[in-house]
């Protein structure tokens, strides 16, 4: 009997079990998203990872008003002053293995009571209202310095440092937001969008423990940057009257980045193989197709040569990007353009070249 | 018979413990903090200039960068995600959005279909670090083609009240790619 009441206890706890276990999907379902997973090492593709700042603040600053940044030691500072528009110091920060392009949109919200502030794309020049010439500026930072751990304690002041710097934001790419108008909802609001990337951040390396190492090139900082009128101005039954900046006049801004590998860039020939004939069809060109794709490479240098140099082909303008190949005998050679890009790397191209009179 | 009570005890034990156990799970996950009832925390809006105001004095100025500068310290967020998103019906894609190991905090996902990040189309529970998504349904189904959403990571971290409130959010794009 008592064996009984236990198989029967046993029974009903496995019943209650299996009721729980049935239900507890039904609540995960409401509080955990479907496909929410655990990621194991096993994934092999290389994601995009990057470390950006949340939300931040800016203040419109009218008069230009100078701002000290304190660095890590509590005590020095670093100042900017003349800027309109100011934030703290803010980076984005490459930590993967793959060379990415940044690319971002800006919009721009000017709604709310009593907000007179609107936005103007092109540069100011002495309009009277409360308008706002505003820019998302990215400056890719490149220098020895930052191509440290993620835990040096000089990273951050460095990175202040280069936020602070007017010599910065000489190079930076900017992203003007567009023509807003007053009162204007953020879903109303047109989006600017960078036609081509504000930054290439290089690879950083990632080593036990998740310890990550940039490189020199592998953040960018960024900043809302802009222009207003000091003084300005409504107009009231006819007259311009002092219409002074308060601290009820603002602006949201809102930007999205966008990140994806970097496309490096590449150089090939026009033609793969050329054949000349030995009295018809015996002048040829060859162009070097470039790519900067994400990059701002040019190509510094091109060198053209011909192996055997003599009694096959001539060229002519073999410094240029396009040679001009002429018959000179009968054979094969092989030409050679080696083209040097403004970051002094270089690559080398070649098309083999056969001279007959079956190509006459 | 000493042999047989000890077998049955021992199964009441573990019957016991498993109900303990199925309990304690189904009390997590049934008073689990939806998203949709997370305060916003002072972060009412996404951008990274949020409510910028006129400052017309040295000090206050000066207060709000020190103010922003000390937010800041603690306000990086790690992305790790890849860039395209697929899918057959335009509902259910493949992807691959994590919320990195190294964030400090759970985060949950909205997703938009437009720039101006008003035109809603996913809504996340909540997802603690060193986990992610690799596959989502969508509310609505987009059509086929490509597109490119708009994609707001949230952190979010409990106050001394032990209420759930919005901590740090960031956005970017992906690219989510519809075929028949």
């Amino acid at each position: 009997m008592k064996f009984m009441n236990m198989k029967r206890f046993g029974s009903a706890a496995m019943a209650g079990a299996l009721v729980l276990s049935l239900a507890a999907p039904a609540f995960a379902a409401t509080s955990t998203p479907a496909g929410q997973v655990t990621i194991s090492g096993a994934y092999k593709d290389i994601p995009i990872s990057v470390l950006v700042p949340e939300s931040g603040t800016a203040q419109i600053n009218p008069y230009g008003l100078p701002i000290d940044f304190t660095l890590s030691d509590t005590i020095t500072k670093v100042s900017i002053s003349g800027e309109q528009i100011t934030s703290a110091p803010l980076s984005i920060r490459n930590q993967g293995a793959t060379k990415l392009s940044v690319n971002a949109t800006l919009a721009v919200d000017t709604s709310g009571a009593d907000n007179g502030v609107s936005v103007q794309k092109a540069a100011l020049s002495n309009e009277k209202g409360k308008k706002i010439n505003l820019a998302l500026q990215v400056a890719g930072l490149n220098d020895n310095k930052y191509a440290v751990s993620s835990l040096d304690t000089t990273l951050e002041d460095n990175i202040i440092k280069a936020f602070a710097d007017t010599a910065t934001w000489a190079s930076a790419k900017s992203l003007p937001a567009e023509d807003t108008a007053a009162g204007t909802a953020l879903a109303d609001a047109t989006v600017a969008k960078s036609a081509s990337a504000l930054a290439v951040l290089g690879a950083s390396t990632e080593a036990a423990g998740g310890l990550i190492t940039y490189g020199k090139d592998s953040i960018a900082v960024f900043r809302l940057s802009g222009k207003l009128n000091e003084s300005p101005t409504k107009s009231v039954s006819g007259d311009d009257v002092d219409d002074p900046w308060t601290t009820n006049d603002k602006f949201a801004a809102t930007v999205v980045f966008k990140f994806k590998p970097a496309k490096a860039a590449s150089v090939s020939l026009d033609k793969a193989t050329l054949e000349l004939g030995t009295t018809a069809n015996n002048s040829k060109t060859v162009s070097v197709v470039f790519d900067a794709g994400d990059t701002e490479l040019t190509v510094k240098t091109y060198a053209w040569t011909v192996d055997p140099a003599t009694n096959v082909v001539n060229l002519t303008n073999p410094t240029s990007d396009t040679v001009t190949v002429g018959t000179a005998g009968v054979g094969t050679a092989t030409l050679t353009c080696v083209v040097t890009l403004s970051d002094d790397s270089t690559q080398t191209l070649t098309c083999p070249v056969e001279v007959n009179a079956a190509h006459n | 018979m000493e042999n047989k009570k000890s077998l049955d005890k021992r199964l009441i034990a573990v019957i016991v413990g498993l109900v303990l156990i199925i309990m304690a799970l189904s009390f997590f996950l049934l008073f689990r903090k939806d998203t949709s009832d997370i305060g916003d925390g002072g972060t009412p809006l996404i951008g990274y200039a949020t409510e910028a105001k006129v400052m017309l004095d040295q000090d206050s100025l000066q207060a709000a960068m020190d103010e922003a500068m000390k937010n800041a310290k603690d306000g990086n967020i790690a992305l790790l995600y890849k860039d395209n998103a697929y899918s057959t019906n335009g509902v259910d894609f493949d992807c691959y959005i994590v919320n990195s190991a190294s964030n400090k905090y759970d985060m949950f996902l909205t997703i938009y279909a437009d720039d101006a990040l008003t035109d809603q189309i996913f809504l996340s529970g909540l997802v603690p670090p060193g986990s992610g998504f690799e596959q989502i349904s969508l509310d609505r189904a987009l059509e086929t083609g490509d597109h490119t959403v708009g994609v707001v990571l949230t952190q979010v971290d409990t106050d001394e009240t032990g209420a759930q409130v919005i901590k740090h959010q960031v956005a970017h794009t992906m690219e989510f790619h519809v075929t028949k």
